[in-house]
C-alpha cells in the first residue's frame, strides 16, 4: 500500500460491490478463480467506483432527519438516522423520505494528506 | 443526486474494473472468458437487486431504449452499442486486447462457448441471467452432448448434430445387456429398427428414445448440480449462521453443514467423512476474506461471554440498522468532508456516495445533512 495510492474498502457494501462479491464468490466456490485474483479484482474495484464517484458524478442534494445514533471510530463516522427526507435542487423533484437509514462516512482526506 | 445515471455509471465502473483486470487475470493464467463470465454474472445479479435500471436490460423495460439503445436483434447495432459503451469509458481499451464481445452487452442470449474453451475438468455451468438455468431445452441437450462426450472420451464435434447417441464403436461396452433391458445408455449401430425398449415406456421410436435419455440425463446432472450448490451454499453459510442465528435466537434444527456430515442421512452423497466434525472448532470454510469497514465482520460476535453488554449493545440498535439479509439495506456510503455539532445540532457534508433507499440505489457528488439528536 505504501507505493500505491490507497483506496477506500467502503463501497463494497453497496450494491454493485455486494453483486460483485457475490459473483466472486461463485466462481471461487466453482473454482474457476482464486481468492487472491479476486483480492485484485476488489482492489480495481475500490479504486474504479472511488474515482468515477469523484470525477463523473455531478449530483447533490440535502437531507434532514433526526440523529439517532451516532460514532466516530478510526476515522469512520457512522449515523443513524431516523425520519429522513432528502431534498433536490431541482424544483420539480419531490422529496424522498424514509424512516431510517444508516450512513457510513469516511475521511474524504487521506492518511497523510492534509 | 439522481437515479437515471446510475445504470449509467455503474456500467462504466464494471467495464473499468473489467478491464483492468485483464492483466490480472492474464498473470494469474486465467482464462479471458472467465472474466467475461464474471462480468455477466456481476450485471445479472445487480439487475437482480433491482435498485436501478441499467444499460444492460432487456431494453423493453428500459428508458433510455427508444432513445440511445436500437433493436436488440441486429448484431451490428449490437456492436455499435457496445462501441459506443467503448467509447465512453474513461481509460480506453487497446484495439487489440480482449474484445468485450456483443454477447456482454445482449444478455439475454448466451452463445454456448468453444469446448476447448472451457476449463476442463470443472464444469463451469452458464452464467444465467435469470432464475432458473434448467428451462431450455436446447441448452439442457447441450449439456447433455457434453456429458456424453466427457463420459465417452469423445468429443461433441463427432456426435451426430441431430443429437443422436449413435456411437458404433462403443457397441461392444461390457456394460451393455444383450437381452435389451437396458439399465444405463442404450448403445445402437444406427441399424435398421425403428423401436428400442425403453424402462418404463415399452417400445419407443428412436428420436423420442433420445429424447428421454437426454431428459434423463440433464435431470441428473441438475440434480447433482444442485446437491453441489446446496452443500456449497451450507458451508458458506457455515461461518455467517453461527453467528447470524445465535444473535438472532432462531437457529434451525440441523444445520445442512451437519446434515451433508450426517453419517445415517444420506441425502444428497454418503458423508464425506466418517467421523462428525465438532462444527464450531471447524475452521470457516470461507473462502477470502472481505474488508468490513465499520467492524461489522462479525468475528467477534461469536464469543458472548467477554461482552460488555453496555446499553449500547441495546438490540433496538440492530432492528434500526435494518440491516435484514433479505432486502437491500437502506444505507449511505461516502465520504466526509465536514462534520460539525452545536449542541444536539449536526451538520454534515458528505460527498462521492452511494445511497440505498426504498429499494432504489442513488448516486452523488455532494450531500448535506441536518440533524439533531
Amino acid at each position: 500500500m505504501s507505493d500505491q495510492t490507497y483506496y477506500y474498502e467502503l463501497y463494497r457494501r453497496s450494491c454493485i460491490g455486494v453483486a460483485l462479491m457475490d459473483s466472486l464468490d461463485d466462481m471461487i466456490s466453482k473454482g474457476s478463480i482464486t481468492p487472491q485474483l479476486a483480492l485484485k479484482v476488489l482492489s480495481n474495484f475500490d479504486r474504479s467506483i472511488a474515482e468515477t464517484l469523484a470525477n463523473r458524478v455531478k449530483a447533490n442534494f440535502s437531507f434532514k432527519g433526526h440523529l439517532d445514533t451516532y460514532r466516530f471510530c478510526d476515522d469512520v463516522w457512522t449515523f443513524l438516522v431516523t425520519d429522513v427526507t432528502f431534498k433536490f435542487p431541482q424544483k420539480n423533484k419531490p422529496t424522498i423520505s424514509t424512516n431510517k437509514i444508516k450512513i457510513v462516512s469516511c475521511n474524504s482526506k487521506k492518511p497523510g494528506e492534509e | 443526486m439522481s437515479n437515471q445515471v446510475v445504470g449509467e455509471i455503474y456500467q462504466r465502473i464494471i467495464d473499468d474494473v473489467i478491464n483492468n483486470s485483464i492483466i490480472d487475470f492474464e498473470e494469474a493464467g486465467v482464462n479471458a472468458s472467465t472474466l467475461q463470465e464474471l462480468k455477466q454474472v456481476w450485471q445479472s445479479k445487480l439487475t437482480d437487486l433491482n435498485v436501478a435500471t441499467f444499460p444492460w436490460d432487456p431494453p423493453s423495460e428500459t428508458v433510455q431504449a427508444s432513445g440511445s439503445a436500437p433493436a436488440p436483434n441486429s448484431p451490428t447495432k449490437v456492436q455499435n452499442n457496445n462501441s459506443q459503451q467503448q467509447q465512453q469509458n474513461t481509460i480506453k481499451q487497446e484495439p487489440g486486447a480482449q474484445n468485450p464481445n456483443p454477447q456482454t452487452v445482449n444478455v439475454g442470449v448466451r452463445i454456448k462457448p468453444e469446448p476447448g474453451m472451457e476449463p476442463q475438468g470443472v464444469y463451469a455451468p452458464p452464467a444465467q441471467p435469470t432464475g432458473n438455468p434448467t428451462h431450455n431445452p436446447a441448452l439442457a441437450e447441450a449439456r447433455a452432448r457434453q456429458n456424453l462426450a466427457q463420459k465417452f472420451g469423445n468429443t461433441p464435434q463427432l456426435a451426430r448434430p441431430a443429437g443422436g447417441l449413435v456411437l458404433p464403436g462403443l457397441a461392444t461396452n461390457p456394460q451393455q445387456r444383450p437381452n435389451g433391458q437396458q439399465s444405463g445408455i442404450p448403445q445402437h449401430d444406427g441399424g435398421g429398427e425403428e423401436t428400442i425398449p425403453i424402462e418404463g415406456y415399452g417400445s419407443i421410436s428412436r428420436s423420442e428414445a433420445d429424447k428421454i435419455l437426454l431428459r434423463r440425463i440433464s435431470d441428473a446432472e441438475r440434480e447433482s448440480a444442485r446437491a453441489t450448490d446446496e452443500l456449497v451454499k451450507a458451508l458458506m453459510n457455515l461461518g455467517h449462521s453461527s453467528k447470524s442465528s445465535k444473535a438472532k435466537g432462531r437457529r434451525r434444527a440441523q444445520d445442512p453443514y451437519e446434515e451433508a456430515l450426517d453419517p445415517f442421512n444420506h441425502y444428497p452423497h454418503a458423508a464425506p467423512v466418517p467421523t462428525v466434525l465438532d462444527v464450531s472448532n471447524t475452521p470457516s470454510p470461507r473462502p477470502a476474506p472481505m474488508g468490513q469497514v465499520d467492524g461489522e465482520s462479525g468475528d467477534e460476535e461469536v464469543v458472548d461471554e467477554d461482552a460488555i453488554n453496555s446499553d449500547l449493545d441495546d438490540p433496538e440498535d440492530d432492528e434500526i440498522d435494518g440491516e435484514d439479509d433479505d432486502e437491500v439495506p437502506q444505507i449511505m456510503l461516502c465520504m466526509y468532508d465536514k462534520v460539525q455539532r452545536t449542541k444536539n445540532k449536526w451538520k454534515c457534508v458528505l460527498k462521492d456516495g452511494v445511497l440505498t433507499i426504498n429499494q432504489t440505489e442513488y448516486v452523488f457528488h455532494k450531500a448535506n445533512g441536518e440533524y439533531e439528536w
